[in-house]
């Protein structure tokens, strides 16, 4: 009896102890010493290829945020964490960032299905997560949650920014190849909307799975052609695409190609001439206006010896409205710093924009640009709109819960 | 409709060249098993490093140069595979030996991600092959023509190499009754020797053909291998006219479900292994190296 009431004693002595212990790292990364943040990247499959960008964009940001003082006296940094790409990897590696790397706020190479598959999980976790790469629409509507927040512009914006374009295309039939996953998928049934709310047809939308290397088939399929062609394929896939279509002479067929995150800033040198002419939404580039902004571009060219992409600038935004948030909560607690960003009102490379409180979503401009061979026989972007965030954004969705 | 569309000229003949590179590849991955009994997991890997190789010698000198010393180098590292792992570990269980290769494949691809980067690269077909023909009425990429005559020519080769030489004789011997063969004289390390460095050539050569006709990046060696198992498996292990017979199925099943099944294509191939496993578990070929 008296052995039982020891052992008691003894548990209920020892139980506070460890969970004082499990909650330490967390607790004493939130009050002093560096601010950590957590970033995921993926470390196989077609988005592997451009991990190494993103870490260093990443890298890069941290590092100016850290010259420019950090905030509250404190620096940044940066914990690394990598997996295979499944939303159960994101998940599992989004969990370690959080309890054992003691991080406040997560970033990275989050695809739609890692964000859809980490909302629920937050606030268990304690971690913010400030989106930079996930595109689907889900995310600021029935998906909203607490510790969710986005810089990255979602599907429904490229759709909105590629409304002129199928205005002035005059294109009546349209093709769709996609890839078949949240992103993909999601963004050709919003395009497929669009194009129908204008009086157009969609006559074939194909999907191909990630990680596809011969789109022959698909390809064969697209050569029966529409008026007008959607490319929504990303990384390698993308890539692989370009350059199989150029074989087959496909988009000669077509009066216009259209690219969301097909022709991007980063592949460009990598396509070659394989999407010459395409005109691809693009959110940022270096030359937008602003002295946060150039300043921003040479400090990156100067630190990473390379220029930014719109990746690296999504990357930069995110931990400038961090900052902010830490700088106005007076502390990194994730709870804190969620409530300081709801409408915070941000200055970042963007210009200053909003991070709506409604449903934690930037309010920052998206843009369409072609790819055209420049003056130093080198392709690049030629920025043919770009409108602002207050243009552009729907109202906040009804669905959208974040209190 | 649907049926009329998987059967057009242009979607046969992505088919077909689907299944040439897959049988270049499945015939070296069978061979060394035939011979050496070892499932070699690099394999994909090597074909990696192939298309990185073919992806260097190309931009110094041109894709016709790559396409004879990739495969030579290639085989050369076959020598060292034969020397340094294999034979040593002969003796070994096929667990063991199989681990080794996969852990040569995690060696390769990191080693390949230092040297060459992380990013794709683009390798464009040589300019004599750059454009398209008139494929029976559809205009079709030459370059996958020349991957389809590439890839059966080889194994047309290969054949006539098995059944006609003296060495090709003593490698079905070998891989069919290894005690026997090596009473009967036959030298079976200097065989072995030869057949692994084929093997790991052939990986090389399809590495080579596969950088204009896909992308050259990191996941190149890990999704092939995976095919290209299930090639060897369904064609029945060690045998390459089963292989070869395999990849032409494996080359259409994929075609006809992308067009006509989209979102349940990609499981088609395994969907054929499992068919195949139930009616004829030692495969469609008739046995080792025949």
């Amino acid at each position: 009896m008296l052995k039982t009431r020891r052992l008691l004693t003894l548990a209920a002595c020892v139980a506070p102890a460890l969970a004082l212990l499990g909650a330490a790292p967390q607790a004493l990364a939130q009050g002093s010493g560096p601010i950590k943040i957590g970033l995921l990247t993926i470390d196989s499959g077609p988005f592997a290829t451009y991990a190494s960008l993103v870490e260093q964009g990443a890298r890069t940001g941290v590092d100016i945020l850290n010259a420019e003082g950090g905030a509250l006296g404190r620096k940044f940094e940066l914990v690394v964490q990598s997996h295979s790409g499944s939303p159960a990897a994101a998940v599992a590696a989004a969990t370690k960032l959080a309890q054992q790397g003691g991080v406040s706020m997560i970033s990275g190479q989050t695809l739609s299905s890692h964000s859809l598959a980490l909302v629920p999980k937050l606030e268990q976790l304690n971690v913010l997560l400030i989106d930079t790469y996930a595109q689907s629409n889900e995310l600021m509507t029935k998906s909203c949650a607490p510790n969710y927040f986005r810089v990255n512009t979602p599907d429904a914006l490229t759709t909105r920014m590629m409304q002129d374009y199928v205005k002035q295309s005059g294109a009546k039939t349209w093709n769709l190849i996609s890839a078949d996953y949240a992103a993909g998928q999601s963004f050709s049934k919003a395009f497929g909307e669009l194009v129908q709310g204008m009086g157009g047809t969609v006559q074939q939308s194909l999907f191909a799975p990630m990680g596809t290397s011969d789109f022959g088939s698909q390809i064969s399929q697209l050569s029966k052609p529409a008026d007008a062609l959607v490319v929504t394929l990303f990384m390698s896939d993308g890539q692989s695409f370009a350059k199989q279509q150029k074989q087959f002479g496909l988009f000669d067929k077509y009066k216009a190609v259209i690219g969301n995150g097909f022709a991007t800033d980063f592949q460009l040198e990598a396509h070659g001439d394989n999407v010459l002419g395409v005109v691809n939404s693009l959110s940022w580039t270096p030359e937008l206006p602003g002295a946060r902004n150039a300043q921003y571009v040479k400090e990156f060219t100067a630190r990473a010896n390379r220029r930014p992409f719109y990746t690296d600038a999504d990357m930069m935004a995110a931990l400038e409205v961090f900052r902010a948030g830490v700088v106005k909560a007076g502390s990194s607690d994730p709870a804190a710093v969620r409530k300081a960003m709801e409408g915070l009102k941000v200055p970042t490379i963007f210009g200053t924009v909003e991070m709506r409180a409604a449903d934690h979503h930037l309010i920052r401009q998206h843009g369409m640009a072609q790819v055209v061979k420049g003056a130093n026989g080198k392709n690049e972007f030629v920025m043919k709109v770009v409108k602002s965030g207050p243009e552009i954004y729907p109202a906040p969705s009804p669905e959208c819960k974040v209190q | 409709m649907d049926l009329l569309r998987a059967f057009d000229v242009a979607q046969l003949a992505n088919a077909l060249a689907l299944a040439s590179l897959l049988t270049i590849l499945a015939s070296g991955l069978a061979l060394i098993f035939g011979l050496r009994d070892v499932m070699n997991f690099a394999h994909g890997a090597l074909y990696m490093l192939g298309a990185y190789l073919g992806f260097s010698v190309s931009k110094a000198l041109n894709f016709w140069a790559a396409l004879v010393i990739v495969p030579l180098l290639l085989a050369l590292l076959g020598v060292v595979f034969e020397l340094a792992v294999l034979r040593p570990l002969q003796k070994r269980s096929h667990m063991d030996v199989a681990l080794v290769t996969f852990g040569l494949a995690l060696v390769i691809g990191p080693a390949v991600h230092k040297v060459w980067g992380t990013i794709p690269l683009a390798v464009e077909a040589p300019a004599a092959l750059a454009g398209s023909v008139q494929l029976l009425g559809t205009q079709y990429p030459a370059y996958r023509l020349f991957l389809i005559a590439a890839g059966f020519s080889t194994c047309v080769a290969l054949a006539a190499w098995l059944k006609w030489t003296r060495s090709g004789m003593h490698t079905r011997a070998v891989s069919q009754q290894p005690h026997v063969a090596r009473m009967m004289g036959v030298n079976t390390d200097r065989l072995s020797l030869l057949v692994v460095c084929l093997g790991t050539g052939f990986a090389g050569l399809a590495g080579v053909l596969a950088g204009p006709y896909l992308s050259v990046d990191p996941g190149m060696g890990a999704t092939i291998l995976i095919s290209c198992l299930i090639v060897v498996v369904v064609g029945g292990l060690g045998s390459i006219g089963g292989a070869i017979a395999a990849a032409v199925v494996y080359g259409f099943i994929q075609v006809i479900g992308t067009v006509m099944f989209p979102s349940v294509a990609v499981l088609a191939p395994y969907l054929l292994l499992f068919i195949v496993l139930l009616w004829r578990p030692q495969g469609l070929g008739r046995g080792r190296v025949s």
